[in-house]
């Protein structure tokens, strides 16, 4: 694909089942200063009520009152396919930085999307999509790819096999079913942060042959912390995944200032 | 803001029914001869919790037979006051509600700080019966004073939350209904004369949604068409299938407990996963098909299923929720819907419009596509 509506499709970001992302060059219609953005292309179909019900759910996220958060520029709709052209970012994400990132880095921008997250929870949203390649690294650090499956087909988990949002990343209770909650995006926030840690997955047995294998494992299976962790980041970590959502931190604000006190110990522990 | 719910409930005299839920008071004050059908049938349309903001729903349909009722309702609007017959309400003294025969008045009023009383106009003074303390369930009684008001501030406003948890995802609903207008896209023309719908952001006005509840449960989810079953509660309170084993959130015993029935809000049974791993909760049920209309029915959603050679047809079949069981139906498919025997290694085509019980694990084709069913319940007794 070269090009959708009247964006000039540069360079293939991400694929997944569903549709890809790009970078691309901004059209002037747009009245936006930045030469590129990201574009995310889905083959959906979608009829008027739906595509409506998106729009709104879009413009919502953007009008948090915080810097936390992607800015979403365009929303449309060419054929089967839906596209949301979003602000691009040089840094990459934390699942590919374009530079190498110092662990208080990480905490850092971990730290930033917690307050992304609860920025959307202000306004009546989740994120419902919170992994490291949804978390921007910018000054500060920024969430993007707010989900809109469920705003597409109420009740639905998952997208597919190749979901944007790996199923680790979601919280048991989301699997289950359970609506969305500060406390599924506080989870995924545990689970991204574990991630971009060690490099591992809390759940470092999960079976790939099937979905349905995956999931049977998340659900009968106690998350397993990394040995790499410090003692501080496994406190936080523990109390995000807390199987109990009502114990996790109340708020992602809360998990937030924990994720920063954190990096600010180990900045003046000299933590490379 | 206080509430209602942390003051004692004190019982009157008299040969009516008076009655308090979380964030409700509510008397029937004068009875009619042969009315204990119709309250009592009213009573179990209001369950164990009704809800604060769907009562005079509720209450509206039993009203011919039901002559003289008034309630008070803690609800986003305020304290939300209705009387039906001779009926009034006094706060701290003063007549804030009075009722006149046969028809409704349905109004907000202004929080008691000392005292609410809700009695009939025919015995107005008359004393409550010191020291019961209604504070949750149904008791015979001719008039209900809510007392004690001083003790409010002490309690967190649990019931507060507890009402702007189940009343976001309605909330999110009926704002995205209204506003839904107002997106106008604008439909433009690429260079090679590709037409394209756009909605730039910055003109759409954003929904205007309070901030999510705090802790879980909270949604944004379109979660509104919950049924209310009756279960058990294990013994740490979450609510099962009486048939339970195994509590299916803490997987404790549920063995050896004496199994009271409550009525509680059917949790989600399980999910089903499509053969492309789209997955879907089942905390409501599913009209599927390449574009069912939506059903009336609230706790019934759309679930659009795509498949390129057209073997799905329009309305497919439901996924319906029944109790605690899951059934699937055949809406008059061409091409069929089809359950996975195991023992026999065939599929079974079902009978149109014949809902089947399945069970966790089974498989179900639909034209070219399949699902799997799997129950929660299982998860936890595995």
């Amino acid at each position: 694909m070269e090009k959708i509506a009247d964006y000039q499709l540069l360079l293939q970001l991400g694929e997944e089942s569903l549709g890809r992302t790009y970078k691309a060059e901004t059209p002037s219609r747009l009245g936006v200063a930045a030469q590129y953005l990201t574009i995310k292309i889905r083959k959906r179909l979608v009829n008027d009520e739906g595509f409506s019900k998106l729009c709104l759910h879009l413009a919502t996220a953007n009008s948090v009152q915080g810097p936390h958060v992607a800015q979403i520029y365009d929303v449309g709709q060419e054929g089967d396919y839906i596209y949301v052209a979003s602000e691009f970012f040089d840094g990459g994400s934390l699942e590919k930085p374009a530079l190498p990132l110092s662990r208080v880095d990480v905490l850092s921008a971990v730290s930033a999307a917690a307050q992304g997250a609860h920025e959307l929870h202000e306004v009546g949203l989740t994120h419902c999509a919170i992994t490291p390649g949804n978390i921007m690294v910018s000054e500060p650090a920024k969430v993007t790819d707010i989900s809109f499956l469920n705003i597409l087909s109420p009740g639905q988990i998952l997208a597919g096999a190749q979901d944007t949002t790996p199923i680790e990343f979601q919280s048991p209770e989301r699997i289950q079913g359970q609506p969305t909650s500060r406390s599924s995006d506080i989870w995924a926030l545990g689970t991204t942060l574990h991630k971009v840690l060690t490099g591992h997955s809390i759940f470092p047995d999960l079976p790939d042959e099937t979905l349905l294998s995956s999931v049977r494992h998340i659900l009968n299976t106690k998350p397993i912390m990394s040995d790499a962790l410090r003692n501080g980041e496994r406190r936080i970590i523990e109390r995000a995944l807390d199987p109990d959502p009502s114990e996790r931190f109340e708020t992602a604000a809360q998990m937030s200032e924990a994720i920063a006190a954190e990096a600010k110990r180990q900045e003046e522990a000299g933590v490379e | 803001m206080s509430n209602i719910n942390f003051c004692e409930g004190q019982i009157h005299r008299g040969a009516g029914i008076v009655a308090r839920w979380p964030g409700i008071a509510l008397v029937i004050a004068k009875r009619q001869k042969n009315d204990h059908e119709a309250i009592a049938e009213l009573f179990t349309t209001l369950g164990n919790n009704p809800e604060p903001q769907q009562l005079a729903d509720i209450i509206e349909p039993h009203l011919d037979s039901i002559i003289s009722l008034g309630y008070v309702a803690h609800t986003f609007n305020g304290l939300e006051a209705y009387v039906t017959g001779p009926i009034q309400i006094v706060v701290d003294g003063k007549i804030a509600v009075i009722g006149p025969d046969e028809s409704v008045t349905q109004t907000t009023i202004d929080y008691p700080s000392q005292q609410l009383t809700i009695v009939s106009v025919q015995a107005p003074n008359s004393e409550p019966v010191i020291p019961y303390d209604l504070r949750h369930g149904v008791a015979p009684g001719g008039a209900l004073t809510l007392t004690n008001f001083a003790d409010v501030q002490q309690f967190p406003d649990l019931v507060d939350t507890a009402i702007a948890k189940k009343h976001h995802a309605k909330v999110v609903e009926e704002e995205m209904q209204s506003s839904i207008d107002t997106v106008a896209p604008q439909i433009q023309q690429s260079e090679d004369e590709t037409q394209y719908k756009s909605v730039l952001m910055p003109t759409v006005n954003p929904l205007d949604l309070r901030p999510l509840p705090i802790a879980d449960q909270g949604s944004n989810e379109l979660d509104i068409g919950r049924v209310e079953v009756t279960g058990i509660l294990c013994p740490r309170s979450h609510f099962n299938n009486p048939k339970a084993s195994f509590c299916m959130i803490c997987g404790v015993s549920m063995a050896h407990l004496t199994h009271d029935p409550v009525l509680g809000p059917r949790p989600t049974l399980g999910f089903i996963i499509f053969d492309d791993g789209a997955t879907f909760g089942l905390s409501r049920s599913y009209a599927i098909g390449r574009n069912p209309d939506k059903p009336d029915d609230p706790s019934v959603e759309v679930l659009r299923l795509y498949e390129d050679n057209e073997t799905i047809s329009r309305d497919h079949a439901w996924i319906s929720l029944d109790d605690w069981s899951v059934k699937i139906v055949d809406k008059g498919s061409t091409n069929g819907t089809f359950i996975w025997d195991e023992p026999n290694q065939t599929w079974d085509q079902l009978n149109v419009d014949e809902p089947v019980e399945i069970v966790s694990g089974t498989t179900i084709a639909l034209g070219r596509r399949a699902f799997v069913y799997e129950s929660v319940e299982q998860q936890a007794s595995d």
